[in-house]
């Protein structure tokens, strides 16, 4: 591990004295692939690389103009070239002592463990993925094998999402009094991730079960596009879905069904953004820095509310129940 | 339209589709004033103009440092020493061309700033780092009947609430814990922990390089400090050794002879030559992963560190002597309380620190991340779109809410936690009652002037007061300092309380014009007043804490408070606590 240099010390100092001088050795030893220039993805960007990151942006789309209405490492010059080309010197930019590459390369399906390959965190957003879950699946079963963490990111207008995957992580020391103090007291503890795969499967438990709204609707997205197209126009027959499976959440602040399908596909406003692209960035620094318990495993916020939830999906098994000595005794004497 | 313009007619009809006609015409019409354009500022005004408001107004008195550009995103290494209001309003001018903001470099305590000002404003929104210019735009937006929108951030924590007068909780409803300030004597003769001696320090710095003030709590050593720095040819490294030899051994020396001051539990200070100090070049064992900055130096180091940057005033900033103050981002000056204080450490038999963690502690600095800004500014809009939507309603019935950022564990499954917004304190006295109690140790010791300015404006929150009794005006902000020009106008800043008639018992009134705010004072004499905690002579009973029935009151309420009022008053306190060293 290299030293931190002078100038670093000078830009991180704010920072440093939040975690400490080891957790910043590893952020600046980390690489995060952030695939998907979209919603949250934006201003994990800018989070990750002020923090002294490396990035790699990817995402084989184009300019349009929503998306410089959007993104503001995009300029109205940039219509029609690829986002990640064109954003990649402006992230780099507000950060010169960090690194960042870009890549616009459209992705294969084939090989998707070299394209995670080499990276600490993979942070994917359900747009550039085509809205397809399964591919995500997939994914996250690539990191796994590459032993990378694995974040997804989906947003609805006023709603958005993330669900990470860091698998069997070890934390390993955690900060004192919210974080406000760079001390830290040693007390390893192992956070078992369930695989985006076992998400998929647990659907129609989220949809109907006790969970929050915002999980159902997404839940019920995903449901819906293993029959459906990924479209806007689709909005009637998602609504017709939902009522199908008789799942018809109510989300605080939307009209209906149909409304919420369609917010699926324009941006989250920025501050939405804002909020939860924070939220996300404080996890991949967890993964990264082993520092502090992660949040298990979908994080959702709904601006109407102000809140952000955080569940476990599917919950965790419920812990052996501990018998009694006699009973246990009893067992073996059955025997 | 043009190409350029289209990007602007696209963004806006997103958050068209999202928002609706209403409030995004609600959006786009609001006039909205920011005040502060650093950590949270700069994520909010990104936000803000990304969401479609149009028309904004923001206010910073702060240049740009170095240690801002790992969180303040709009800022370059390029635009260091800039205003900060000015290059963020330009930054976020590039992503909508469309939007028009208005920056002011300027400190939003000046009276441009004042009720005419916030008046032109729909909403305010707050993005600043310390409770003095908290508690003043409280004042201003109570008095012009704005909306507040309120924030903090504090590491990996935060908070956001909204105050409008009459409905909802304002600033000061609750007791705010004031900046801690330290007896004299334990600063001047009886240090115990690092912060006395860094306190000390740093007004030896500004004793010997800044301009006169009596405040200076080493004031009467001025005579003898601007005797070692008058000498002719001064040579900086002479001056160094002469005060060296003055503060850490001569006076030490006549310290250690007060044995009344000295126990077995307080032992005497040690003198410290400087030749003596030059053979300690032995260094304690720190651990490896440190940066050079967080380990302890030796006291060789330290007393080489004190001459070096005493030699550096004069050899690099000789016409800045008599002008300069200390800065925590000022290398010479930092170097100067650092190693002063280490001296006087040594000489107290303090364990000595490192300069990384003497300038957290001198300069009162707040770790901070980019990430805990970005949620809170989210947060601070979410709250303003609902702002925007209350009219007719009061803002309690509305979907305003205060929430709290959660670090790093969920409080029951959120990390962001939105809580109900509380109705107004009655006792509060801001908003409320405005009367407070004050307890002075000494009516014939106390001088008007010192009383405006340590309680009235130090504790109390005022900036320009003006006091009356029995009808009349006794102090006004126009004089301050004693003369014919204040006399003409009958006044005598220079009296002391029981001079202008006042015992206990007597009622003062306070008005602050540039504020909009008013005070009803209880005085009384209180000769027991514990100088340990209230070295200046006076203690103020208002609001939340004003004397026995409020307390009685407080204690009434806080039963009938449910389990998660008091879980949110415990990290509002966690937060606020954080807070009070916010004061840069």
């Amino acid at each position: 591990m290299s030293a931190i240099t002078g100038d670093q010390v000078a830009v991180y100092d704010r920072q440093l004295r939040l975690w400490g001088v080891q957790a910043q050795q590893r952020l600046l030893n980390a690489k995060v692939l952030v695939w998907g220039l979209e919603g949250s993805n934006v201003e994990a960007c800018k989070n990750l690389v002020l923090a002294g990151v490396a990035l790699t942006l990817r995402d084989h789309r184009t300019v349009t103009a929503a998306d410089v209405g959007f993104n503001y490492f995009l300029r109205p010059e940039d219509m029609g070239k690829f986002r990640s080309e064109c954003a990649s010197p402006r992230v780099q930019e507000m950060n010169p002592l960090g690194s960042v590459a870009c890549s616009c390369n459209k992705p294969d399906r084939e090989n998707l463990q070299d394209l995670v390959k080499g990276f600490d965190v993979v942070i994917v957003g359900l747009g550039v993925l085509g809205y397809d879950f399964q591919l995500a699946a997939d994914v996250d079963a690539a990191c796994r094998c590459q032993n990378a963490g694995f974040m997804l990111t989906v947003a609805a207008g006023e709603l958005a999402f993330f669900f990470s995957d860091l698998q069997e992580h070890v934390m390993q020391e955690r900060s004192t009094q919210g974080g406000t103090e760079a001390g830290t007291e040693h007390k390893p503890e192992t956070f078992s991730f369930p695989s985006f795969s076992s998400w998929l499967s647990e659907l129609p438990q989220t949809a109907s079960g006790k969970t929050d709204a915002t999980f159902k609707l997404i839940a019920l997205f995903a449901s819906f596009r293993n029959s459906h197209k990924a479209a806007p126009s689709e909005a009637k027959s998602f609504a017709a879905h939902c009522k199908e499976v008789q799942c018809e959440p109510k989300v605080d602040g939307l009209d209906s069904l149909e409304q919420a399908f369609s917010h699926f596909f324009v941006e989250p406003l920025v501050h939405v953004a804002s909020v939860l692209g924070g939220l996300l960035t404080q996890e991949v620094i967890k993964a990264i820095t082993r520092k502090d318990p992660p949040l298990v495993n979908s994080v959702c916020f709904n601006a109407h509310t102000g809140a952000a939830l955080v569940e476990q999906i599917p919950a965790a098994p419920p812990a052996p129940k501990k018998r009694k000595v006699e009973e246990e005794v009893a067992d073996l004497l059955d025997d | 339209m043009t190409a350029s313009e289209a990007p602007a007619a696209a963004g806006d009809a997103a958050v068209k589709t999202v928002l609706g006609e209403e409030r995004f015409a609600a959006v786009q019409q609001a006039k909205l004033l920011v005040v502060g354009a650093g950590g949270i500022g700069c994520e909010l005004l990104k936000n803000l103009v990304l969401t479609g408001f149009r028309d904004i107004e923001v206010v910073d008195l702060d240049t740009i440092d170095v240690s801002n550009l790992n969180r303040q995103f709009l800022f370059r290494r390029a635009h260091v020493d800039r205003p900060k209001s000015v290059v963020a309003a330009e930054a976020v001018k590039q992503f909508r061309p469309d939007a028009k903001i208005l920056s002011h470099h300027g400190n939003v305590k000046d009276s441009q700033f004042g009720l005419e000002f916030v008046s032109k404003f729909d909403v305010v929104v707050n993005a600043l780092d310390n409770l003095e210019a908290r508690r003043h735009v409280n004042r201003l937006c109570l008095a012009a009947e704005r909306p507040l929108l309120e924030a903090g951030s504090t590491g990996h924590l935060g908070q956001v609430t909204v105050i409008r007068k009459g409905e909802t909780e304002c600033f000061e409803c609750q007791a705010k814990p004031s900046q801690k300030v330290y007896p004299f004597c334990t600063i001047r003769s009886t240090p115990e922990k690092p912060v006395h001696c860094l306190t000390w320090a740093k007004n030896l710095f500004d004793l010997c390089f800044g301009p006169e003030d009596e405040s200076n709590l080493l004031a009467d050593l001025a005579a003898e400090m601007r005797q070692f720095q008058s000498q002719e040819a001064v040579d900086g490294e002479d001056v160094g050794k002469r005060i060296f030899k003055n503060l850490f051994e001569d006076d030490i020396k006549k310290q250690a002879r007060l044995e009344d001051l000295w126990s077995e539990a307080r032992p005497a200070p040690a003198p410290l030559g400087f030749e003596e100090a030059l053979t300690k070049a032995e260094r304690t064992a720190d651990a490896e992963d440190k940066l050079e900055t967080q380990k302890v130096p030796s006291v060789a180091q330290d007393a080489q560190g004190f001459v070096a940057s005493v030699a550096k005033m004069y050899s690099e900033r000789r016409e800045l002597i008599g002008q300069s103050s200390f800065s925590k981002d000022d290398p010479v000056s930092m170097d100067f309380v650092h190693c002063a204080a280490n001296l006087r450490m040594q000489n107290y038999r303090i364990a000595r620190l490192s300069r990384w963690d003497a300038q957290s502690i001198a300069g009162s600095i707040i770790p901070a991340v980019a990430s805990t800004n970005a949620i809170v500014a989210g947060l601070e809009v979410v709250q303003l779109l609902h702002v925007l939507q209350s009219k007719g309603k009061t803002m309690r019935d509305g979907r305003a809410r205060t929430v709290w950022v959660r670090y790093p564990e969920p409080s029951r499954k959120k990390i962001l936690q939105p809580s109900s917004l509380q109705a107004p304190n009655p006792d509060c006295f801001v908003c409320g009652s405005r009367t407070a109690r004050v307890a002075v140790k000494s009516l014939v010791d106390c001088k008007i002037a010192a009383f405006a300015k340590g309680c009235i404006q130090g504790q109390l929150g005022a900036v320009r007061p003006a006091l009356y009794a029995n009808g009349s005006c006794i102090f006004d902000p126009e004089y301050p300092e004693p003369g014919p020009d204040a006399e003409e106008e009958g006044l005598h800043p220079e009296w002391s309380l029981t001079e202008w008639g006042l015992g206990s018992g007597s009622l003062l009134q306070v008005e602050d014009e540039g504020q909009g705010w008013s005070i009803n004072l209880v005085l009384r004499e209180e000769p027991d007043l514990d100088e340990q905690h209230f070295p200046n002579g006076f203690k103020v009973e208002a609001g939340a804490g004003a004397g026995e029935e409020a307390a009685k009151d407080m204690a009434e309420k806080k039963r009938k408070a449910d389990a998660e009022a008091a879980e949110v008053n415990a990290a509002k306190k966690a937060t606020l606590d954080a807070n009070t060293v916010a004061v840069d």
